[in-house]
């Protein structure tokens, strides 16, 4: 299980987080009244959407063998120095998405890239990213 | 030889015959582009995607002898078909594309952009005091086949 570069040179002109949810479980009485059981304290399963408008097939190929790099041994995405978080101005809000808004996550790809081609060598491409938190 | 065009030098020439009382004709050329700006852009970047060119034109309904064809009537065969039945019968199959060419004559020397069109629209109206005429719409399948302006 290693680190793997996300495309470096590829800047997205769409990008959607959401942030990860705590692990938990709700029961809630007849009256209303919830009880929480929390069974961690880090927010996981964050998501990251790219999206890739008008794009070379080379560069949709590029990020196909991105993903065939990354699941095929079960590795994880890295998104620091890289184009892919670029317009993100706000140091911290950078930071959250990097690490997939808790410490100890890895970015992986939660659904294969999925392209939609426009004319010849013209593609548009969106990669969909889980932050998974490794058991031991 | 340098020079200005008008009216009087535009031809039309419907399936290798030039037409009759033209009244106008133009084109458009257009140009699709498809956006590449990725975030933190400031300015917009763009790469050309497809092409296309759409026309009008404009004729009188006119017919050079007793009881010939009208260049308003070719158009129209182009665009519709009648059928003999009671009504709500179809029409037939569907139409093929139509060869224009708009012409400029410039002494010994013809500029011109030919191709091929589908008919899209074709108007007519009949009123009093007005020399019935026909405005016809047309889109180019494919790419130009000729031009020279």
């Amino acid at each position: 299980m290693a680190a793997v570069n996300f495309p470096p040179n590829l800047a997205p002109s769409s990008r959607s987080f959401t942030a990860g949810e705590y692990p938990q479980a709700v029961f809630e009485a007849q009256n209303g009244a919830k009880s929480v059981i929390r069974y961690g304290n880090k927010a996981v399963n964050a998501k990251l959407t790219l999206g890739f408008t008008n794009i070379s097939d080379a560069l949709a190929n590029e990020l196909i063998n991105n993903y065939i790099s990354v699941n095929s041994d079960w590795d994880y995405i890295t998104f620091a120095a890289h184009r892919a978080l670029q317009g993100i101005e706000f140091e911290a809000l950078r930071n959250q998405m990097i690490n997939g808004s808790s410490s100890g996550l890895r970015w992986r790809y939660s659904a294969p890239p999925s392209v939609t081609s426009i004319q010849p060598g013209i593609n548009n491409v969106t990669c969909s990213f889980v932050a998974c938190l490794d058991g031991d | 030889m340098s020079g200005f065009y008008s009216g009087q030098d535009g031809r039309l020439i419907i399936a290798g015959t030039t037409a009759a009382k033209v009244r106008s004709w133009s084109f458009t050329a257009n140009q699709a582009v498809l956006e590449t700006s990725s975030l933190e852009d400031t300015d917009r970047t763009l790469i050309p995607g497809i092409r296309s060119v759409t026309g009008s034109c404009s004729l009188y309904y006119y017919q050079e002898t007793a009881g010939g064809t009208t260049d308003t009537g070719t158009l129209l065969s182009n665009l519709i078909t009648a059928n003999s039945g009671s009504g709500g019968e179809q029409g037939g199959g569907t139409k093929g594309t139509v060869k224009f060419e708009l012409k400029i004559l410039d002494g010994n020397t013809n500029r011109s952009i030919t191709f091929y069109a589908y008919i899209t629209s074709l108007s007519m109206t009949n009123s009093v005091g007005e020399v019935l005429s026909a405005d016809v719409s047309f889109e180019v399948n494919g790419a130009v086949t000729g031009l020279d302006f």
